[in-house]
């Protein structure tokens, strides 16, 4: 039905309820009279659920306990989206002495009032008749007289506020039923409620929560161990240069790179040179302004992150300390000279101890694959200021033997190849591990549960990238998810028809634009995986 | 001409067959200035000899195989040393030496923003006993002389401000090793105040605590000495010296071992015919060191003592 | 070459056993360069005899023969005698000196070391007293100006015995 046709209907709705205006007062005076008697009748009822959208279980006798002999009747009609309040009431003032009424008194007033309803509220604008005769058709004069909200917090509660021109009066009316039966079928109407679940916090720390302190340290300081260059003495890029035209790299299409993509600005820093310098410091356009962001990734332990700098900080960047822990790169902030463990990223020691930094996604892969994904993206120059060969690979053949460098704890766990690389994940006390050469060579999905969040792990052995979010949003709607093949960066579908890309964003469907919760998850060397975080389970 | 003094000026010359740190710009780095001043020894059966001596290592020179590379992180790193020897000849054969060794080891880094790191401290000390069953008279011009020593970590090997830094900036390897050493020598005149000499020193190194082993090394020295008079002194010379890669549970430790050849010159000065003096310095000539990147000498210079009575 | 290896072979042997002190010296004979006249040591037991070890080229021992000379020259030759071992590989060279300080004592020549040899010389200038027993009673292994004084004083003292 369309508006107008539906408003034609209501003002023949309107003049029938005219014509049977005595009848009608007559009920709801009965009503109102009796109410006392109706209320002693009634048990008094819990008040009911919130209600998010009118229906026609509101469709009832309603008054002001306060104000006696007044009352309300509500119609909701839902498929036309109107509702019709008649207010039945008095006149501002007792008339005189000597004013008369065939019927009733002299002082009894009646409004009618109609409008559209959205959700729990309804505006209604106020009709003023007159010119009518008790069972006599006469012609009847309507004038408009102001508006009233009507709103319903719940199926047994609501208010009028109303707005009265012609007398110049506002005011808010709370109003309740005079009965209770139609509670139950107007809360069967109403919509569920949203899901006041909370998701669980993320468990930020990757190691133990709130991690004792000795000799100011969160790790035992024994277990620190110079590597050898020194502060800085491999150097940090802090002015890093980009590539645009990609036809003139030589890079080859295996190379892995540490991948970023913030916005519309996609950057790959390629391990070639992240081997010589292991921490970049790089400005990103985030919500309009330039932000501050660190990369890093050690080579000894294959491990890349990406965090943002603190807001506080007059010196944004990170240098390298020359120390390690578990053969893991520790780089130290320049504000405060703070030490902090990249694969804990956790300040272990200093004025920035137990904090813990602002991480942002990173994915890391092949060349090819990244420039299949985004063929626009922009590639770290390998003109950094420093003589460097970047064609060499500064370890010789550590990245296929078994060897350590340095003393990493743990070093006796075999379940796997020392230097495999796995996409490791921490949920509390639980943690697991996933090959990535375990993955499929094409993409793989996997959706399971790790200590108590549910994941989605998306990996492949042939494209050689690995990502895990956590796939229960905030409205603690749990998706599942099936792999997509040769879609990249779009790698899965889940049970809504939603396509998510390798960053865990939504790229098609009702969901688009919406983001999986990130997990306190990487790509590392299982040894150093298993020195830091021991026990951990292995994906099959 | 006392051959005492011939004796010293060799002594200065080849007190230079100390092992150079062999230097890693990566995450491991490996050398700890071993001195090993094997040639000082008393000679004749009673003889007392004591040394002071110091170097100072500048260890900047960023290398790429043979390739000298720029260093852009502005790198100032440097040792010095100080060694106290002593030896007495048991017999005219036998002699035994022993030496103790104070080192401190300097590092900035120009490019960072954190400071210098020094560390100091007792090192390593070395016995070594020496047999020489040949050696140079008015009737012979030629000297035989083999030792076989250990080199004992004396020192500290975990020094550190709350950390433990790497091995190469430790006062001590923390590691014992087994020193094998040779000598020979002509004497071009019967004063032999001209004299050629060649002397070659292997050591094998053990592991410290940290399980990490410093290369095996081998030295080889020749060169020609000439005193002047009965107080001057020079010589000039060639040392080879070779590392295998440093080690840590076993592996081999990347950017590490190498080979290297320095030319070695020197002077002496005869204060008495027990007191003498010396200066000598060590210059690379040509490198070829492992992996990819290392640190290594840029030069050397010593300064020495020594006594015999 | 064979000749060459046997007299390496006899100096790592003999130089094996250093001559020490209260020992008899070995014995020796030799043409004074001097008299031309034989020298043999076994005609001065009975007498305190100074055998000193010298070369050209040995700055020490250039000075020590003109001390020595006057040394002998004041304690006189009845009981006592010098005799000098040059050890110059060119005996040219020793005599070359001799012409230009000449000394009064006995010099006898070893270019092939001999003598050198049998006292386990080492080093120069080295410088042995006998008794009159023939018996080594010092050692010196150094000169230096003076040092003759203290060797006159301990030459007196075995003229006495």
């Amino acid at each position: 039905m369309s508006s107008k046709a539906a408003l034609n209907h209501l003002s023949f709705i309107l003049r029938k309820i005219s014509a049977g205006t005595a009848c009608f007062l007559k009920a709801c005076l009965l009503s109102v009279l009796l109410l006392p008697v109706l209320l002693a009748s009634q048990p008094v009822k819990a008040a009911s659920l919130p209600l998010s959208l009118l229906n026609e279980g509101l469709n009832d006798a309603w008054f002001n306990p306060e104000t006696d002999g007044q009352g309300f009747f509500v119609t909701v009609f839902p498929d036309l989206g109107l509702v019709v309040l008649a207010w039945f009431t008095y006149d501002t003032l007792l008339p005189v002495d000597d004013a008369t009424a065939n019927i009733g008194d002299a002082g009894h007033r009646w409004l009618i009032a109609v409008g559209e309803f959205d959700g729990n509220q309804a505006l209604l604008d106020i009709e003023i008749a007159s010119g009518g005769i008790f069972d006599t058709s006469t012609e009847i004069n309507r004038e408009l007289d102001g508006s009233i909200v009507l709103s319903f917090e719940s199926c047994d509660k609501g208010t009028v506020e109303y707005d009265l021109i012609s007398i110049g009066q506002q005011g808010t009316v709370p109003i309740e039923r005079i009965v209770s039966d139609n509670i139950a079928l107007c809360e069967g109407l109403a919509p569920p409620a949203p899901k006041t679940c909370k998701r669980p916090a993320p468990d930020l720390s990757q190691g133990i929560d709130n991690p004792p302190v000795i000799r100011g340290a969160i790790v035992p300081l024994s277990e620190v161990i110079g590597g050898g260059p020194g502060p800085d003495g491999i150097p940090p890029l802090e002015t890093p240069q980009f590539i645009t035209d990609l036809s003139a790299t030589s890079i080859s299409p295996f190379e892995l790179v540490v991948g970023v993509k913030i916005g519309d600005d996609i950057r790959a820093y390629p391990y070639n040179i992240m081997n010589w310098h292991e921490v970049v410091n790089d400005q990103f356009s985030m919500d309009g302004s330039s932000e501050h962001v660190t990369l890093s990734y050690c080579p000894l332990t294959g491990s890349a992150m990406l965090w943002k700098s603190f807001v506080e900080s007059t010196n944004k960047t990170f240098g390298t300390s020359g120390l390690l822990y578990n053969s893991n790169l520790i780089m130290y902030d320049r504000e405060t000279g703070s030490n902090w463990s990249q694969m804990l990223e956790q300040s272990i020691n200093g004025p920035q101890i137990k904090r813990i930094p602002d991480r942002l996604p990173v994915v890391e892969t092949s060349w090819a694959t990244w420039k299949a994904m985004y063929p626009e993206t922009k590639l770290l120059s390998e003109r950094t200021g420093f003589s460097r060969d970047y064609t060499a690979y500064l370890y010789g053949s550590y990245r296929e033997n078994q060897s350590l460098l340095f003393p990493v704890y743990n070093s006796n766990d075999l379940r796997l190849h020392r230097k495999e690389r796995v996409l490791g994940i921490n949920v509390g006390s639980s943690s697991k591990v996933y090959p990535i050469r375990s993955f499929s060579s094409q993409v793989e999905v996997i959706n399971e549960t790790v200590g108590e969040m549910q994941v989605v792990a998306a990996g492949s052995s042939g494209h050689n990238f690995g990502v895990i979010f956590n796939r229960e949003l905030e409205d603690c709607t749990v998706l599942d998810f099936v792999a997509v093949q040769d879609s990249l960066p779009v790698v899965m579908r889940d049970n809504e028809g939603n396509e998510w890309d390798i960053f865990g964003t939504a790229v098609s469907g009702a969901r688009k634009g919406q983001q999986l919760q990130k997990t306190n998850s990487y790509i590392a060397y299982w040894f150093a995986w298993t020195a830091f975080f021991p026990g951990a389970q292995i994906q099959q | 001409m006392s051959f005492k003094f011939i004796k010293f000026a060799l002594l200065v010359f080849l007190f230079i067959g100390m092992k150079d740190p062999a230097f890693a710009a990566t995450c491991s780095c490996a050398g700890v200035p071993l001195l090993t001043t094997i040639d000082t020894s008393a000679s004749e059966k009673g003889e007392f000899f004591i040394s002071y001596s110091t170097e100072f290592h500048q260890i900047s020179d960023l290398v790429s195989g043979t390739k000298n590379v720029n260093d852009e992180t502005d790198r100032d790193r440097n040792s010095f040393s100080q060694v106290l020897s002593a030896s007495y000849a048991m017999t005219d054969r036998w002699s035994v030496s022993a030496l103790v060794s104070y080192v401190k080891h300097n590092r900035t880094i120009g490019s960072s923003f954190l400071g210098k790191t020094t560390t100091s401290g007792i090192g390593d000390s070395v016995i070594l006993l020496r047999y020489t069953p040949l050696f140079i008279t008015p009737f012979s011009r030629h000297l035989i002389s083999l030792g076989l020593g250990v080199r004992i970590p004396t020192g500290d090997d975990d020094f550190g401000d709350n950390f433990v830094l790497s091995e190469d900036m430790q006062p001590s390897t923390g590691a014992y090793g087994e020193i094998l050493w040779t000598s020979y020598s002509y004497a071009f005149n019967q004063a032999a105040t001209v004299q050629f000499n060649t002397s070659a020193n292997y050591t094998v190194n053990e592991e410290n605590d940290r399980k990490y082993a410093f290369g095996n090394e081998f030295n080889l020295f020749s060169g020609i000495s000439h005193a002047i008079g009965s107080k001057f002194g020079y010589s000039a010379g060639l040392r080879y010296r070779t590392t295998r890669a440093d080690r840590r549970f076993g592996f081999d430790i990347p950017n590490t071992g190498g080979q290297w050849l320095d030319f070695i010159p020197g002077i002496s000065y005869a204060v008495t015919n027990h007191l003498n003096l010396g200066l000598s310095g060590r210059i690379p000539v040509w490198r070829k060191l492992d992996g990819v990147l290392q640190f290594t000498t840029s030069y050397a210079y010593s300064f020495s003592l020594s006594y015999g009575f | 070459m064979a000749s060459d290896l046997l007299k390496l072979l006899s100096l790592m042997l003999l130089l094996a056993q250093p001559v020490l002190a209260q020992e008899s010296a070995p014995l020796f004979s030799g043409v004074d360069l001097n008299t031309k006249k034989q020298i043999n040591l076994s005609d001065f037991r009975g007498k305190v005899v100074f055998v000193d070890f010298w070369a050209s080229w040995c700055a020490p021992c250039r000075a020590s023969l003109p001390a020595y000379d006057q040394m002998r020259q004041e304690i006189g030759t009845e009981e006592f005698e010098i005799i000098a071992i040059n050890v110059d590989e060119n005996t040219e060279d020793g005599l070359k000196f001799l012409a230009e300080h000449p000394v009064s004592y006995p010099v006898l020549a070893d270019p092939e070391g001999d003598i050198g040899i049998s006292y386990g010389i080492r080093s120069l200038p080295r410088s042995f007293l006998l008794d009159r027993n023939g018996q080594i009673t010092a050692t010196y292994k150094s000169f230096k100006e003076g040092d003759e004084i203290k060797l006159k004083q301990e030459i007196e003292v075995l003229l006495k015995q």
